[in-house]
């Protein structure tokens, strides 16, 4: 089998937790994900998300269950949110479309491109 | 201080100066690759002789009572280095450590495996960026595209997506990554930002075949994306300088004879740079002796 990104396989258990009616048991997970897995990867995966805060587990009689922190558009906007501050930073390790611009960088801006740029 | 420690370092750091001065002569694909060199070559010439002087400097202390005087030997360092070196070298060498560790910390956050392509997401403030990992992931804000027309837009991508395909979060990281460990490298940093930037620019210009439509939508997007007061100035590097480059004619590739002076001084560089590193081997070969 090929070496699945690990990114890859917490979205999709992302994906899973969202489409359920109710918490999941890390048995029923797997039997749902499309792809073949051991019982304990999934369990790796869980933890690493329980760790990042992006699901909780609760006790539901002798075994744990798991269910998404957030939904999908609230996960969405924090994630946008964390993306944003990285853009703002100024020793950010994004390639972006933009920097930011001085007052002197404004004036030289209208120079060049005309004042009906905007 | 020994000569054979900053001599070395100083004609590093002279070489690499002038090589990203005339960055604006080369294409930027090429100034990109050449800044990008410059900055970690520097930073692996001056980490020894910072971490030298750290340890020079800790040899001396009276409470370490002469343990550390074997390694100070070695070097021949044998008179005291004074606390006004000593101090900061110490301070650098820890802080780089950690600031190391928050830049990786900060690009695996954003890593992004899976690409859906372009994700355009609501938010209020005009941005365009390209998610680390080799997803390639591009995430446009709602008010961004609301602001451009469908031609604008594909320009908007096709810069994007030049970072994605190119690998520039490479690029990036290991340029952060260098500034973390050497905070004065953080000029070099910003030269091989502003390449990757004029780099993403120019494939954009190969898409649309408009350099005037490129610099116009990129002066909009600028003046839509910040509030001018008290935002920080990137001296020439930044958005009006690419504006620029965009308005003039292309940058033509390099000439042969210019193409081997600028091989000629990287390979000098990179010579240097590693001869800083013989120290290093001296202090491991001493180690496995004990």
């Amino acid at each position: 089998m090929t070496k699945r990104p690990d990114g890859t396989l917490e979205h999709d258990i992302m994906a899973v937790l969202w489409s359920a009616e109710g918490p999941l048991q890390p048995g029923d997970i797997r039997d749902r994900l499309q792809v073949d897995l051991a019982y304990t990867s999934v369990a790796t995966v869980l933890s690493r998300l329980q760790a990042k805060g992006l699901v909780s587990r609760s006790e539901a009689g002798r075994a744990f269950v798991y269910e998404a922190a957030f939904d999908e558009s609230q996960l969405a906007v924090r994630r946008i949110g964390e993306v944003y501050n990285a853009v703002t930073d100024k020793r950010s390790v994004l390639a972006g479309f933009l920097g930011t611009l001085s007052t002197k960088d404004v004036a030289a801006l209208r120079t060049m491109l005309g004042e009906d740029i905007g | 201080m020994s000569f054979s420690l900053l001599t070395p370092l100083a004609i590093a750091t002279v070489l690499a100066v002038a090589i990203t001065t005339l960055h604006r002569r080369l294409t930027p694909a090429l100034a990109a690759r050449t800044a990008t060199l410059c900055v970690v070559v520097l930073a692996a010439a001056a980490m020894p002789t910072l971490w030298l002087v750290a340890i020079g400097y800790l040899a001396h202390l009276p409470f370490l009572h002469g343990r550390l005087d074997w390694c100070a030997e070695t070097f021949g360092l044998h008179e005291a280095i004074g606390p006004w070196l000593g101090v900061p070298a110490v301070l650098l060498s820890v802080l780089g450590i950690a600031r190391l560790g928050r830049t990786l910390a900060s690009y695996r956050r954003l890593r992004h495996h899976h690409s859906d392509g372009v994700e355009v997401a609501h938010h209020d403030e005009v941005f365009a960026v390209t998610l680390p990992g080799r997803g390639g992931h591009v995430l446009l804000s709602s008010s961004l595209v609301n602001m451009l027309d469908e031609a604008e837009q594909t320009i908007v991508i096709a810069h994007e997506q030049a970072h994605a395909s190119h690998r520039h979060d490479r690029f990036l990281l290991v340029a952060q990554l260098a500034v973390a460990v050497l905070p004065p490298l953080l000029p070099l940093a910003r030269r091989v930002q502003f390449s990757l930037e004029r780099w993403a620019d120019e494939h954009a210009v190969s898409k649309c075949g408009d350099r005037q439509l490129v610099a116009r939508t990129l002066g909009r997007v600028a003046l839509r994306s910040t509030s001018p007061a008290g935002a920080l100035a990137f001296s020439g590097l930044g958005v009006p300088a690419r504006v620029a480059a965009l308005l003039a004619p292309p940058t033509l590739p390099l000439r042969s004879p210019s193409k081997l002076l600028l091989f000629g001084a990287l390979g000098m560089l990179t010579a240097f740079s590693l001869y800083q590193w013989h120290h290093v081997v001296l202090m491991v070969a001493e180690l496995c002796a004990l």
